[in-house]
């Protein structure tokens, strides 16, 4: 039974897989460095490998419930999987960790901004700045944001080429020994703080009904979390062999990775192109969050039409985003030693437990 | 949707108009304070910083100048000299402008000059806050003023440069080039920090008087002190602990690989006085840790090519292979011979400038932690062997000079 449509526009499985890449890669690019490295050292790039194989597993998960349910999101099917009132609790959960995750990215770009560029600029600014754009695109719905995805994940991938390209001569290979110094365990604690970055392709789960091909998606998924495994992991692996042991030093390793670039004393400061790569990532990843809040809002509440709730949704986000964080230590610690059990029993515990049920109790189509 | 009408339309762009007149924090250039240079020493009062910034004039780079940007030679100055006291950098930068009126920018800074007496106790509040702010860059260079303030240096012209900051760096850079210098910035210096045991290195600058003679291109200003380069600062963490001498930082940077250039005077074989120069082309080198029954031993390889650059007429064969084969000898045992110097002085100071506990931690990271302990003790003890493979690989335009008779 569905109920209403929300969403009348379809996106291609490709166009999906952009998004999913953007969104992974957009804040992690910046911000894992240093806190991967933090934990497993000058091995963090094989937490990163792990992370990747985990999140196939997630993701195989996530797009297996949902091929058993093409028509729906998972705000929708949650009721036919655990009842009407769990189902609406779920849902309600969904809602709000889409809320806070789209307050911290929100955050997290402010901050830098701040921090790195524009010291006297307050917070609000970047904030409001940021959803007022992704509102107009949210608005327009999930076909205008693929688009604007795949004008600017092309983009994004070549800055980042371009960075590694021209840091590339500064790489001090003995930076990656010794190799498992500490044994396995920091690796897996790297992998295991990085986790919830790449468990943000439960967007997927809010999306396959709207696809040109939902049985399908499955590929598309896998592809998009090795595309952005490989990304993350050269970026990794740059970052430690140029910025060795100093990693963990800066917040934004990336960041420093960029203005380290001089080439020949002529190509200097491109870090802007990192600003580049988070101004233009970044909205899309608060885009495609802030999408997934609204239509599960919309769903939840069994609205007809989510563009009502756009604009109330963006003014707590943006308000959120400054309120709920003093400092980015704060933030920096909320994400790596409080959020991951919680997001990853959410984004992956809760669609595992789904996905056990519907094949236990033979919910939902099954593959053909 | 409902269609757009003019008076909306015209409206809309009445406000993006706003938008234009620039950014929230825009400084126009010519009242931007750019510091080229920064000089830390401790202030006369306890306790207090002074910090000395180096601020460039940017309509003064424009003007007279020949339209050659900073190095302009003669005319004026382009660069004004400020300086502040706090109990800390932030604070004494911020009092820089009560003199200078803006707030100094420092995204420019290309050198930042230490005092050897606040280098003596503690530079870490210094280098912290390098790496805090989100202005200076990590390409920036930490030098070490041998044997005088910081401030001194950076307020002595170097009649060359227009901003003598930039002119620093570029000394620094090219006595990298010849060997004679370690180039190393604040991002060098962090890893450096991070490995264990710590041993940072940084570059040394000294005053030397000039003769003023000498200069007669020079107008009413002509310097009486000219800055140049002066061994190597080694610092054991934050603290300064002692020196090395030009031969010595040669041997380091042997030791390290980084030897890219320069030039060799070698005596010749069979007579002292009779003194070859050798341009080195390349270098490489290769540290390998052994741990047997807990002695700790390393052999240090060095690789290296050079040219042939000058010879007294008479003095060798250029033609004969035999006399190449021991001119390369010759070779080895000076580079050996800085090696060893530098070596000494390493044990004199007790700092693994070298990174050889760092290479023991890569080759055997199980044993290290248990020799991390008792690095101290162990390091008079090390087996060092240094092996120099020298290769002589170009003889130059000419066979053998030109000589006045033959014999």
């Amino acid at each position: 039974m569905v109920i209403a449509v929300p969403e009348p526009g379809r996106i291609s499985n490709r166009q999906a897989s952009f998004l999913i890449i953007n969104t992974i890669l957009s804040t992690s690019i910046i911000l894992l460095p240093s806190i991967v490295y933090r934990e497993a050292s000058q091995d963090a790039w094989l937490s990163i490998i792990i992370v990747t194989i985990f999140s196939i597993a997630s993701g195989l998960i996530i797009t297996s419930l949902g091929t058993r349910f093409p028509q729906k999101t998972i705000i929708q099917y949650s009721g036919d999987m655990v009842g009407w009132t769990l189902g609406k609790i779920t849902g309600l959960i969904y809602i709000m960790v889409f809320i806070y995750a789209n307050s911290f990215i929100t955050r997290e770009i402010a901050n830098m901004f701040q921090t790195s560029f524009m010291s006297k600029t307050p917070l609000a600014v970047f904030a409001a700045g940021l959803l007022l754009t992704a509102a107009y695109t949210v608005r327009h719905g999930l076909e205008v944001l693929a688009r604007v995805g795949d004008i600017i994940l092309p983009l994004s991938l070549a800055m980042f080429f371009i960075i590694v390209a021209l840091i590339y001569p500064e790489i001090d290979s003995r930076q990656f020994l010794p190799f498992l110094e500490k044994g396995a365990i920091p690796v897996f604690k790297g992998a295991y703080v990085s986790a919830f970055f790449f468990a943000e392709i439960i967007i997927i789960a809010m999306i396959i009904p709207y696809l040109k091909a939902p049985p399908k998606v499955k590929k598309n998924v896998i592809l998009a979390v090795i595309t952005a495994g490989l990304f993350q992991t050269v970026i990794m692996a740059t970052t430690i062999g140029v910025l060795g042991g100093a990693t963990a030093h800066f917040k934004y390793s990336t960041l420093q990775l960029a203005s380290y670039i001089s080439l020949a004393d002529m190509v200097e400061r491109v870090e802007p192109l990192i600003m580049l790569i988070w101004v233009c990532g970044g909205l899309i990843k608060i885009g495609v969050f802030y999408y997934c809040t609204v239509l599960a809002l919309a769903q939840w509440l069994d609205l007809k039409e989510y563009k009502a709730l756009v604009l109330p949704t963006g003014a707590l986000v943006t308000v959120l985003s400054i309120v709920l964080w003093d400092n980015t230590s704060q933030l920096v610690h909320q994400i790596t030693y409080l959020l991951p059990p919680i997001l990853l029993a959410i984004w992956v515990g809760i669609p595992l437990v789904f996905l056990m049920l519907a094949w236990l109790r033979g919910k939902g189509e099954t593959k053909t | 949707m409902k269609k757009i009408t003019f008076p909306v339309w015209l409206l809309g762009c009445l406000c993006l108009l706003v938008l234009l007149t620039g950014c929230w924090n825009r400084v126009e250039i010519e009242n931007r304070a750019i510091v080229a240079a920064l000089a830390v020493d401790k202030a006369e009062q306890e306790e207090l910083l002074e910090v000395t910034a180096q601020i460039i004039k940017p309509g003064e780079i424009k003007s007279a100048g020949g339209g050659e940007g900073g190095n302009g030679g003669g005319g004026a100055q382009a660069v004004v000299v400020y300086s502040g006291t706090g109990h800390n950098m932030f604070e004494a930068l911020r009092n820089i402008a009560k003199e200078s009126k803006i707030k100094p920018y420092l995204a420019e800074v290309a050198v930042l000059i230490l005092g050897e007496e606040l280098a003596r106790e503690n530079i870490s509040t210094v280098m912290d806050w390098m790496s805090r702010n989100p202005e200076p860059r990590l390409r920036a260079m930490p030098l070490v003023a041998r044997g005088q303030k910081a401030k001194e240096i950076v307020a002595t012209n170097i009649p060359t440069d227009k901003v003598w900051g930039l002119g620093l760096s570029q000394m620094v850079k090219d006595g990298y080039q010849e060997a004679k210098a370690v180039a190393v910035d604040i991002l060098d210096y962090l890893k450096a920090l991070e490995s264990t045991p710590a041993f940072p290195v940084l570059t040394g600058l000294t005053l030397v008087d000039t003769d003023q003679e000498k200069q007669p291109s020079m107008e009413a200003v002509a310097p009486t002190k000219k800055p140049v380069l002066s061994g190597t600062a080694v610092f054991n963490n934050f603290s300064l602990v002692g020196w090395l001498n030009e031969t010595q930082t040669r041997g380091l940077l042997w030791i390290q690989g980084q030897v890219k250039g320069g030039v060799m005077v070698i005596p010749t074989h069979q007579n002292e006085n009779e003194l070859i120069a050798l341009e080195i082309i390349k270098a490489d080198s290769q540290i390998e840790p052994l741990l047997q029954q807990g002695q700790v031993a390393f052999k240090i390889k060095i690789k290296a090519q050079s040219a042939l650059g000058e010879t007294p007429a008479g003095a060798v064969d250029t033609i004969d292979p035999q006399v190449l084969a021991s001119l390369k000898r010759q070779q080895e045992e000076v580079i050996a011979g800085e090696i060893w110097s530098v070596l000494n002085q390493a044990q004199v100071l007790q700092a693994d400038i070298f990174g050889l506990g760092e290479a023991i931690r890569r080759s055997y990271p199980r044993e290290w932690p248990s020799y991390e302990k008792i690095w101290e003790e162990l390091w008079p003890t090390l087996a060092i062997e240094v092996e120099v493979h020298a290769k002589i690989t170009r003889i130059g335009m000419t066979g053998n000079p030109v000589k006045p008779e033959r014999h």
